[in-house]
């Protein structure tokens, strides 16, 4: 041991490590001027945007994703858009007329072409909407365009759709469907079409590494004007800390996705920008379990729900407290009805009584917000208990009928009621998701009349109806209404988020 | 040693049936289906789902859909991606490589810290340096894989700015992917700019997940050194008057037969780490397409990458068994020596 350890003396190991520790500086030094940001080497002025998935194909035909709609959405285009408060917006129709209930023209805008030179005219419209349409095609968007009975070329740039039934939603789902070349994707098939997409949207497809990354570049002959950056870049992050530290050491420019409670601790170089969302929380009782097939036992949960409160505590005021399950953008949103303020008092009554414990069941990423339902309910005298389940776990138990509560949220990018009633309310829907089991034929009736009413102002009234009816026999609670929160560089000057989750950067500037 | 390997050989083939068989099963049994995740919160009625289910072939039998997999799987066909309509083999050769490279630099970063760790802890049993490395190794098994990548992160991406905070190369680095380890291929092509730029990606989960497998690597290879130490082969070396460095060449050409069998058997627990790793780091490798493939209810996907794994674990234990034999010559396979 003793011979050993002249070997191993302290000289000799504090000159190894002072070797190692240099060998360490140079690596960081050289890894630190190599640094990158929003100018890369070539010169070129690029977004990166953060997503929490990677897209599942560049066909614009072919998923059902909201994360690949806002990357493919920047490549091709639909006839109308949405804008902030959901309304339609010309896209690449420049106007439209609703000759009768059933049939609308279109007027094209003209000398667009795809990004092969390929002209954009009424054929491409019809070819588009019938390719998703088309059974073959087993394309996931087709129940979203379902109500479409035919696609007519009128000319080069007049087209006319006629729905089944009149359809208050036609223009919303049209605003999500994508317009494809014909020519070019009859010439290279389905599969080299989704690895070298061509459309007219203001970017260029550049390339698809999965998982790593989607390279956009400027379309220089974009008909609204070509996009003042050079590239648009989208990278999937999907642990939500991770994209926010990418956001802060200027790897990315934009994350989207950013949750409430972090949003506040962006500051400096990064902001948080928000905008009203789409998505609808609530909390959902099961009619034909115990103790919530009695009415009055659903309305008293309605009373116990603090949901200023909620809005307050969970989302930093970055949400909308709901009386009713719709939003003030929505169409059919009951603008004079009150619904159910907080009374405490008035639910105890009720709900103190019921001495066996209810389980709200949950998905992990809505168990704060459920949690913080279960404790007010509580407060209130109900045992209420949150149950985690993991995602297809907690879908199988509501379609099913197993939840006797649960609290979830659901999307209304389309801006309808009929999205929140034709699913949740409508008998007819019971078969495949039982959801809360609550029926009633007159509210059925109501809806059907609604669904099927061209005038708006009649939809309206109806609707107004049924949130009215709805409310009284209480199968839901209404909760909230977040805002679509980003997180976003200071060097990014002039973009604003949408309400549907679009990234559209043609204006944007880079400091 | 052909006894052997071929018996090696059959032993494989049982695990790879094994594993499909429970990996199928498992996939199946828990609730939900890829056709539900598809739709999630989406306007489809029950019909449409239904179509849809008959369309990719969900509404066979289980032994009939158990059946074809295996028998493609045999033939070298895993099947089809139902949520991204792309082969499950190109998935896994578009990701497996993402996760060698990691774990490969993270062996070697482990390697570099361990092995010296361990050389002075053994030499100088008992000694400060022995229990700070005692005390430091026992920090990095205890801590966390995801809370020292973030930690990382943090200080080294957010707040010095040195390293990016995910990702495999800068996006303006063009490199043709040729073995899809991105630092071999810029090797390969000389490449210097695509090199630093990988490197520089590499670095934060390389040593995150080094980190781990350096701590156990120390500590078993410690003591392996520990007990080769008073071996009288050791101290007539000496007596020999052989150099320093030769002495510990001899001592640790005896410990790592046991330290290299040891750590075959942990690959199981590196693979795990890498999947939370490059969660963090966002790396595009196996892990997570496994992951999003569970989500997403992707069976092909999920039964594919999992059989493809469970077979890279059984040749790296192959692997260090030969190795071990090489190390140690009285290992003769195909004898009954344990």
């Amino acid at each position: 041991m003793r011979i050993l350890g002249r070997f191993t003396s302290p000289v000799r190991w504090r000159r190894t490590a002072a070797a190692a520790v240099a060998a360490g500086l140079a690596c960081a030094l050289v890894a630190g001027c190599a640094g990158g940001g929003t100018t890369g080497q070539s010169g070129a002025k690029t977004i990166t945007v953060a997503q929490s998935a990677d897209i599942i194909t560049m066909d614009p035909a072919m998923h059902r994703s909201r994360i690949n709609q806002t990357v493919v959405r920047n490549v091709f285009e639909a006839l109308v858009n949405q804008d902030a408060s959901l309304k339609p917006v010309p896209e690449l129709a420049t106007e439209w007329t609703q000759v009768d209930p059933l049939t609308w023209r279109f007027k094209l805008r003209e000398n667009v072409v795809f990004h092969n030179g390929e002209p954009f005219t009424a054929e491409a419209v019809k070819f588009s909407i019938e390719r998703v349409l088309d059974p073959e095609q087993a394309s996931p968007r087709a129940s979203m365009l379902s109500m479409i009975d035919e696609v007519v070329v009128e000319d080069e740039h007049t087209v006319v759709i006629r729905t089944k039934q009149p359809s208050p939603i036609l223009l919303a789902s049209l605003s999500v469907n994508e317009i494809v070349p014909p020519k070019y994707l009859e010439e290279v098939g389905d599969e080299e079409f989704a690895r070298k997409p061509v459309g007219t949207g203001p970017f260029t497809f550049v390339e698809w590494v999965a998982n790593e990354r989607v390279v956009l570049k400027a379309n220089d002959r974009y008909w609204g004007g070509r996009p003042k950056v050079d590239r648009l870049i989208f990278r999937p992050i999907p642990e939500v800390s991770a994209r926010i530290a990418a956001l802060q050491s200027g790897d990315v420019q934009i994350a989207a996705e950013v949750p409430a409670d972090l949003a506040g601790t962006l500051s400096g170089d990064v902001q948080a920008v928000s905008v009203s969302g789409t998505r609808i929380f609530f909390l959902a009782m099961n009619v034909t379990k115990a103790p919530f097939d009695k009415p009055e036992v659903r309305v008293a949960v309605n009373q116990a729900i603090d949901r200023e409160l909620l809005v307050k505590s969970i989302y930093q005021d970055r949400a909308r407290s709901l009386n009713q399950p719709a939003f003030p953008e929505m169409v059919g949103y009951h603008e004079g009805y009150s619904g159910y303020p907080y009374d405490k008092q008035a639910a105890g009554a009720v709900l103190g009584s019921i001495g066996t414990p209810v389980q709200i069941d949950v998905e992990e990423k809505d168990k704060t917000l459920a949690e913080a339902v279960a404790g007010q309910l509580q407060a209130a005298g109900l045992k209420a208990q949150v149950n985690v389940l993991e995602g297809q776990a907690f879908l199988d138990a509501i379609n099913k009928g197993g939840s006797t509560a649960y609290l979830s949220s659901w999307g209304v990018a389309e801006g309808d009621a009929d999205v929140i009633f034709a699913r949740h309310f409508w008998s007819p829907s019971r078969k495949d998701g039982f959801y809360t089991g609550y029926r009633d034929a007159a509210l059925d009736t109501l809806i059907e009349k609604a669904r099927s009413t061209a005038d708006q102002a009649e939809r309206e009234r109806l609707y107004a109806e049924a949130v009215e009816i709805v409310m009284a026999a209480a199968p839901w609670a209404p909760l909230l209404n977040p805002e679509e929160i980003y997180g976003v560089s200071a060097a990014v000057q002039g973009w604003q988020p949408s309400p549907i989750g679009r990234i559209n950067v043609t204006d944007v500037t880079l400091k | 040693m052909l006894r052997f390997l071929l018996r090696r050989l059959g032993q494989t083939v049982l695990v790879a049936f094994g594993v499909s068989l429970i990996v199928f099963s498992l996939v199946h049994l828990t609730p939900g289906d890829p056709v539900d995740a598809l739709f999630a919160g989406e306007n489809v009625t029950a019909e449409q789902k239904a179509e849809y289910r008959r369309l990719i072939g969900l509404d066979r039998p289980l032994t009939e859909q158990y059946l074809s997999f295996a028998v493609g799987a045999v033939q070298g066909d895993l099947g089809e991606s139902i949520r991204r309509g792309v082969p499950v083999s190109s998935l896994i050769l578009e990701t497996l490589p993402a996760t060698l490279e990691l774990t490969l630099a993270a062996l070697i970063i482990a390697v570099v810290i361990a092995v010296p760790v361990a050389i002075v802890s053994a030499l100088r049993q008992g000694s400060l340096w022995d229990r700070g490395g005692s005390v430091t190794a026992l920090f990095g098994i205890s801590m966390p894989s995801f809370w020292l990548g973030i930690m990382l992160i943090l200080i080294f991406s957010v707040n010095l700015r040195m390293f990016p905070a995910g990702g495999r190369l800068d996006v303006d680095v063009e490199l043709e992917r040729i073995t899809g380890l991105v630092v071999i291929d810029a090797l390969l092509q000389r490449n210097w700019t695509a090199l630093g730029s990988a490197l520089q990606h590499l670095a934060l989960p390389a040593v995150t997940l080094g980190t781990a497998i350096a701590a156990t690597l120390a500590r078993v290879l410690r003591s392996g050194l520990l007990e080769v130490k008073n071996q009288d082969f050791v101290e007539a070396l000496r007596a020999r008057g052989l150099s320093f460095p030769r002495v510990v060449r001899h001592m640790l050409r005896n410990a790592l037969p046991a330290t290299i069998t040891v750590m075959g058997v942990r690959i199981g627990v590196l693979l795990g780490g890498a999947i939370v790793v490059e969660t963090v780091f966002s790396w595009p490798g196996i892990g997570r397409l496994i992951v999003e493939a569970v989500r997403n209810r992707d069976y092909p996907v999920v039964q594919g990458s999992v059989l493809v794994l469970a077979i890279v674990f059984v040749a790296v234990n192959l692997a260090t068994d030969l190795l071990h034999g090489w190390l140690d010559p009285r290992v003769k396979h195909g004898r009954s020596v344990a």
